[in-house]
């Protein structure tokens, strides 16, 4: 039994956590139960998101760190997910193209984030120390029980610091879970996913040779909906019902 | 202090790092360019100024965090400062790389380490403890990281360091993200109690900085 995550809080994906369970539906063949970690439970497969940051969340410091996110590396808070060890973590604001099961026959040496190919590695160099421009992008992990665990407890034990200092959690994770200038460095927790399974509506694919903007690219596995800000906020359904495909 | 000695040896360090930089590194080029500018120096030379007058004795063990590529702190702070060691603490491994270069004559000398490890959350650099008591902290960029008590509690509770840090109120850049309006805030952000130095300065670049020195 493999689990599919997804964390939802809020109102801004209205309607999202249904959809994606129908995409995996009709994606995904392997033998998995789906939940939803919210702050909001209305559905079987609803789980209760824990509370113990909220009151570390400054709303204008914090308002794209997605901290939420990362109770669900300690497994054990929740009893629904004693069961398997395989995890897959999907955003709401992903659109599958493709069948996600070879996301479970990775080897899980170390587990697996997305890698945002469409970044220029020159300007995350150079934005390093600013907190911006990082390679990857949390919006798909995949790991096995336990893995992640060091990240829970790293939050746990430095909380006011990282909540204080990291505007995402992919500046965080960039900063110490992942070693953007050595990326086969053995020793960094995560890998990123190789080219061609992701890729960015709203960023492009690969830099610099495939950047083309709000194009559908049906060969890969995955479109990513990733955005900065909330100004430039567009609903993901509304986009992929223009396409007329 | 008035100005640094270009002395042969920091001339050829200094000259074979911006052509490398800009061989390898060119991303960097830019950067390094603001870390050398007027404002930079001006801010530096005040540093060096203000320390000799309390201290001209000079430190043993130095600690230096977010030095970036620290060629102007490193040639201040052992040269016009007498400081026998230090280790430049800066995340980013490109600005580690860089340091090293600016500072190969101290490097080679032992009297200058590069770490990128974010002491806010880990241990020191296993060399630096090795030398003892870290008796000098510098940071001349607080307003990019979190309050510097954090460093007090984690690190200095027994050891009691003097600290030199520099902050400004200029909050328009999205990496200033612990700016202070005063020097007073500066103090309070570090709890320092025993103040041996407290002042402003207006840059070149129209930026204030503060700087205080104190336990």
């Amino acid at each position: 039994m493999k689990n599919i995550l997804c964390v939802r809080w809020g109102n801004k994906y209205d309607g999202y956590v249904e959809k994606l369970r129908l995409q995996l539906q009709k994606h995904c063949t392997v033998d998995y139960k789906f939940y939803c970690l919210t702050d909001k439970p209305k559905f079987s497969y609803d789980i209760q998101l824990p509370v113990a940051w909220d009151h570390h969340y400054n709303s204008k410091r914090n308002a794209f760190w997605a901290y939420r996110k990362c109770y669900m590396f300690n497994e054990d808070l929740f009893p629904e997910l004693k069961y398997g060890k395989e995890f897959l973590y999907l955003d709401l604001d992903v659109l599958i193209h493709n069948s996600i099961d070879s996301l479970f026959q990775l080897d899980t040496v170390h587990p697996w984030i997305v890698r945002g190919w469409w970044n220029d590695m020159e300007t995350c160099k150079k934005n390093y120390g600013k907190l911006i421009s990082t390679p990857i992008n949390s919006s798909i992990i995949r790991w096995n029980r336990g893995q992640l665990k060091p990240i829970y407890d790293h939050i746990e034990t430095n909380t006011d610091y990282i909540f204080f200092t990291y505007p995402t959690i992919d500046n965080y994770f960039n900063h110490y879970w992942y070693d953007m200038h050595n990326e086969e460095n053995s020793k960094q927790l995560f890998r990123g996913l190789e080219k061609g399974i992701t890729y960015s509506w709203f960023k492009g694919n690969i830099f610099p040779e495939d950047m083309d903007l709000h194009e559908v690219r049906n060969d890969h596995m995955l479109c990513l909906f990733n955005n900065c800000t909330e100004d430039t906020y567009q609903d993901m359904y509304e986009i992929i019902e223009s396409w007329n495909i | 202090m008035e100005h640094i000695n270009y002395c042969p040896n920091l001339a050829d360090n200094w000259s074979k790092t911006i052509s490398s930089v800009s061989k390898l590194q060119p991303w960097a080029v830019e950067r390094v360019g603001h870390s050398m500018n007027k404002s930079q120096l001006e801010g530096k030379m005040w540093l060096g100024t203000e320390l000799y007058n309390i201290h001209p004795a000079g430190f043993k063990n130095a600690v230096i965090m977010g030095g970036w590529y620290c060629q102007f702190l490193a040639e201040i702070l052992i040269n016009n400062n007498n400081v026998n060691f230090m280790c430049n603490y800066d995340i980013c491994e490109d600005a580690k790389a860089i340091s090293y270069k600016f500072n190969k004559r101290f490097k080679a000398s032992g009297q200058y380490l590069a770490s990128t490890k974010n002491i806010f959350t880990m241990k020191l650099n296993e060399k630096q403890t090795e030398i003892g008591s870290v008796d000098l902290v510098v940071n001349t960029s607080c307003e990019h990281m979190f309050n510097m008590q954090r460093i007090r509690e984690k690190h200095f509770l027994e050891s009691d360091p003097l600290y030199v840090l520099q902050s400004t109120d200029e909050d328009r850049f999205d990496d200033h993200i612990n700016c202070v309006n005063s020097t007073d805030e500066l103090i309070e952000q570090a709890k320092l109690t025993n103040i041996e130095f407290a002042g402003e300065k207006t840059l070149a670049n129209g930026m204030k900085r503060f700087m205080v020195i104190g336990r």
